[in-house]
């Protein structure tokens, strides 16, 4: 019955409204029925029937707030009013829509991201039962690297000896060349355990998932599963996949199945297109550290019980997998490794640890554009308030309640709120695709799904509400309180009125310093970075990989074969030099070592990278001769073993920047330093630079034939590449090789600092924008409602600048008041952000005068024209309008 | 205070119901009836009535239909329901209840 009514009162409000109003008119009639029966008059009797009624509005008021249902009624009516209403003043609702598009569109980018990256579940079963075994401790014995943890006899160990899982899977990372020759095809790949598919709980979509009996000793090649995403890219979605194969260098590998499109893997960020069986990997080496491990835990078993039981067994599985060439000292080290257990129900990333901080940071960026957004609507509410007033004064004197108008002025802001968010949901996107497609590149592919899920729309509701109470309840509070006092009298301009709004330009200039501080701070350090002298030039270098298979040429003739390629590519026209060395600058790779030096006082332990290289590498590169000279053809296996060191090596090994003809060993060889080089980076740019020893590779005996060249070219990279190519191919048809520019490496290993340069400078300019529009708004308002007291003064022959001065004055102070706020604000700001920076001081005196002469100088620009138009009004006009 | 309010808004539906239970009635003629029946110890303003007239009907204890009144105006006119038939006497053996115990309160206090 309440329900039906309640439904009726909704729907047939429009009914309802002429029944009472037809309900109460018919009582005053009659009462002035009642009035003529006692003798008045028509006109009287009505007169005195009204006064003895009262106002009827608020008794219509109140009938319907009794109802049921009233609520939802007149929110209705709000919602429609207010949307006539914006609709009416559409540059008003657009200035106020995009600015929060803008706002919102910001937050939620990079909401998406952190969404992402750190807070989504794996799509699999269950996965809040997920957690990954690491194995902490010295980075001494091992090469490790992403998801590369343990080796294959721990794995085997761990597996069987532990009780905390109940069930564990291993995995590694690969990459898989899909080009059976020539140039080389990569895809991304993934080692499996057998029961890797079984344990997550994901079937294959087509065919059949990798298994236990898929992973066995002795399986060759293996079997593969490819993902959706290689069907339909490489094979076209064919029906007959099951019965194709994947053609790779060493053979054929059979496809035995097609995993669903949404199943990326456990590594977020990634995904995998071919997966193998562990036994395919051919690695089972106790020191070949490349395996990850994960699994689901016993029902009870917590993260925490699980920690500490793999770290109870974990000295016993060393022990027993310790690798047999490690010295005492290595074996030592490799004794104090401690296993760990961590939550992994969001699967593993190592983007997470290095875009966590810069995206909670953008996130607070973001944040602070917002309240700049918000700033900027609030002022132009308090505007339209002030238009609004005889209106509203009208409708307090009719009746309505303040609650009620507050409430009225509330859903236009959450109208103005709703538009901006969907818009800003569209922007959104489109950014988290744009910055994806800056954090990728064409070796390191990122994927991410920052789809919207309930985290993202809780996120996005949250901030809808947040804004609006923000923008729009303070300028409803104070609009209605003014019309209250308005529907007694006349409305007065109002300083107070004023103030507030200034108050609002002043918080958007020191958001917008704040905003602006950041951006320049990390355009600063992307330009140091990017400018930086790395020891190297990186500029017309290609760096060529030639992967060649050892087993065509006989180990003896393999030292043979690596000089003859190399004197080919330095004949190639265009090639001004070329050289090859085992981890090029910025290549990914590092060889850390540890030499021994004979000093006065003893022997010393030294801590270094290596990089074993040929002639003409330091000549390719440019990087400068301090000293002696380079590997030359005298260099042989027989010869003494020679090195070259880096200054730093010099300074900090032996003491001496001028070390030539001093001895180190690396355990198997000693060498002599016959040539010292100027410093350079190795890994990153961002490194400092650290001690180098440089070996000849003309000096190994049998060396590897996956060469690794660096060639200068005088001509585009284009051709050059394409020369490269042919004379490769026509050294070894079958070699594979892949090519990059050392340029492009320097670029990519930028690619976080031009993420936080592009996207704080993007926010800086929005924030600049909009506190230039707040106070273009506010000196726009102030000369208008002293427009008659300017006409008074020109009339009376006052200077153009003293009316300037009239108009300005306070907006300079105001301006001055949100700098220092600003500033002060920056400081500790810029410190947290301190280690994502390079080369600048967060408190530089120099850039803080630079913004604040920015702000300023905007701030004035924006001033500038309604200060203009104030000077030509016309007296006679101005005094007239009044 | 809010004992209060539910009190004097209880104390109103009783009598409107009452009054209404005499027979069907406009609002102007329910409010002279509640005067004449309570001897104009109550005069119930337009502010009061209408909202509660509602609010009865709402609840489904009195019904309306348009009609004439006795000037030939059209009128909104109110009945009781089965159901307000049921309410109402509930409410006057709550009524009778309180007063009563009231009635008590007060004479033991001032004996």
């Amino acid at each position: 019955m309440r329900g039906i009514a309640w439904l009726k009162n909704l729907w047939g409000g429009r009914k309802l409204d002429k029944d009472l109003d037809d309900e109460l008119r018919g009582y005053v009639e009659q009462l002035s029925d009642e009035y003529r029966a006692r003798g008045y008059g028509p006109e009287a009797a009505l007169r005195a029937a009204r006064i003895e009624a009262g106002a009827i509005e608020p008794v219509k008021e109140q009938v319907r707030d009794a109802r049921s249902g009233a609520r939802m009624e007149t929110l209705w009516q709000d919602v429609r009013f207010g949307g006539r209403l914006l609709w009416r003043s559409p540059s008003f609702a657009l200035a106020a829509i995009v600015s929060l598009a803008l706002g919102i569109g910001a937050n939620s980018a990079v909401f998406g991201l952190l969404n992402a990256l750190r807070l989504r579940s794996l799509p699999v079963p269950s996965a809040q039962e997920l957690a990954e075994i690491r194995l902490d401790g010295p980075r001494c014995c091992r090469h490790t690297g992403r998801n590369k943890q343990v080796s294959l006899p721990l794995w085997n160990l761990i597996r069987t000896q532990q009780q905390a899982f109940a069930e564990l899977f291993a995995f590694a990372d690969t990459r898989v060349n899909l080009a059976p020759q020539g140039e080389v095809r990569y895809v991304e790949g993934l080692f499996v355990s057998g029961n890797f598919f079984q344990v997550l709980g994901v079937p294959a979509a087509l065919g059949r998932a990798i298994g236990p009996e898929d992973d066995r000793q002795g399986c060759g090649a293996g079997s593969a599963v490819i993902s959706h995403a290689l069907w339909q890219r490489e094979f076209g979605g064919t029906a007959d996949i099951l019965s194709r194969s994947i053609p790779t260098r060493t053979g054929q590998i059979p496809i035995i199945g097609v995993m669903p499109a949404g199943f990326f893997g456990v590594e977020v960020g990634r995904r995998f297109d071919v997966a193998l069986p562990l036994c395919a990997s051919g690695f089972g080496r106790p020191d070949h550290w490349w395996l990850a491990v994960m699994g689901r835990l016993k029902p009870g078993w917590t993260d925490d019980q699980a920690d500490a039981h793999l770290a109870a067994i974990g000295p016993e599985l060393l022990r027993a997998t310790t690798p047999p060439n490690y010295g005492a000292e290595q074996a030592k080290q490799f004794a104090t490794l401690r296993f760990s257990v961590h939550a992994a129900h969001n699967g593993v990333s190592p983007l997470r640890s290095r875009y966590e901080d810069p995206l909670l940071l953008l996130l607070a960026i973001a944040g602070l554009v917002l309240l700049t957004a918000c700033a900027n609507v609030a002022s132009l509410f308090l505007v339209r308030a002030t238009a609004r007033e005889s209106e509203l004064a009208l409708r307090v004197a009719l009746g309505a309640s303040r609650l009620r108008i507050i409430r009225q002025l509330l859903v236009e802001g959450a109208l103005i709120a709703i538009a901006g968010a969907t818009a800003g949901l569209v922007l959104a996107r489109l950014a988290a695709d744009g910055v994806m497609a800056l954090l990728s590149t064409p070796t390191d592919p990122i994927v991410l799904d920052v789809g919207a899920d309930w985290r993202v729309l809780a996120f996005q509701t949250s901030i809808v509400g947040l804004t609006t109470v923000a923008f729009a309840l303070a300028p409803a509070l104070r609009a209605t309180r003014r019309a209250q006092i308005a529907a007694g009298g006349r409305a007065t301009a109002s300083r107070e009125r004023v103030a507030m709004r200034e108050l609002l330009v002043a918080a958007q200039v020191a958001l917008s310093v704040v905003l602006v501080s950041a951006a320049m701070l990390f355009l600063v350090t992307f330009r140091n970075l990017a400018s930086l002298d790395a020891g190297f030039r990186t500029t017309d270098v290609l760096v060529a990989n030639v992967f060649m298979n050892d087993e065509r040429y006989p180990p003896e003739t393999r030292s043979a074969v690596q000089r003859e390629l190399t004197s080919r590519l330095a004949g190639i026209p265009g090639v001004d030099g070329a050289a090859h060395g085992s981890t090029p600058p910025l290549s990914g790779s590092n060889w850390d070592t540890v030499v021994r030096v004979m000093t006065p006082q003893g022997e010393i332990k030294a801590e270094t990278n290596r990089n074993q290289i040929s002639a003409d590498y330091f000549r390719v590169l440019q990087t400068p001769f301090l000293a002696g000279r380079d590997f030359s053809e005298r260099d042989t296996p027989s010869s003494p073993k020679v090195a070259v060191i880096n200054e730093t090596f010099a300074r900090k090994v032996f003491g001496d920047a001028m070390s030539l003809g001093r001895r180190f060993t690396d355990g198997a060889d000693d060498f002599e330093v016959v040539g010292i080089v100027g410093n350079s980076k190795q890994h990153a740019l961002r490194e400092d630079f650290r001690p180098i020893v440089y070996t000849a590779a003309s000096q190994v005996a049998q060396p590897g034939l996956t060469v690794r060249f660096v060639l200068r070219s005088r001509i585009d990279m284009g051709p050059t590449m394409d020369s490269v190519r042919r004379a490769v191919a026509e050294f070894d048809p079958t070699a594979g090789m892949r090519f990059a520019t050392l340029d492009g490496l320097a670029t990519d290993s930028l690619q976080r600092e031009r993420l936080m340069a592009s996207l704080s400078g993007f926010f800086g300019i929005i924030a600049i924008v909009l506190a230039a529009v707040g106070v273009y708004g506010v000196v726009s308002y102030t000369a208008a409602s002293r427009r008659r007291e300017i006409g008074i003064r020109l009339a009376l022959g006052a200077r153009g600048a003293h009316v300037v001065r009239a108009v300005l004055g306070r907006l300079a102070l105001v301006v001055g008041a949100g700098l220092v706020c600003g500033l002060v604000l920056a400081m500790p700001a810029n410190a947290a952000a301190r280690s994502l920076l390079y080369g600048v001081d967060p408190r530089e005196p120099w850039l803080m005068a630079l913004i604040a002469v920015v702000i300023a100088g905007s701030g004035l620009l924006a001033a500038a024209v309604p200060a203009h138009r104030a000077l030509r009004t016309d007296p006679v006009i101005a005094l007239r309008t009044e | 205070m809010e004992h209060k309010t539910d009190l004097l808004q209880g104390t109103l539906d009783l009598l409107i119901l009452k009054a209404v239970a005499l027979g069907q009635n406009h609002g102007l003629g329910i409010s002279r009836r509640v005067a004449q029946i309570t001897q104009n110890a109550f005069d119930v303003k337009p502010g009061s009535l209408f909202p509660a007239l509602h609010r009865l009907e709402e609840r489904g204890w009195l019904a309306s239909s348009w009609g004439e009144s006795e000037t030939n105006r059209r009128a909104k006119y109110y009945r009781i329901t089965k159901s307000g038939q049921r309410q109402l006497e509930a409410e006057v053996r709550a009524w009778q209840r309180t007063a009563l115990a009231i009635g008590r309160a007060i004479e033991s206090t001032s004996s």
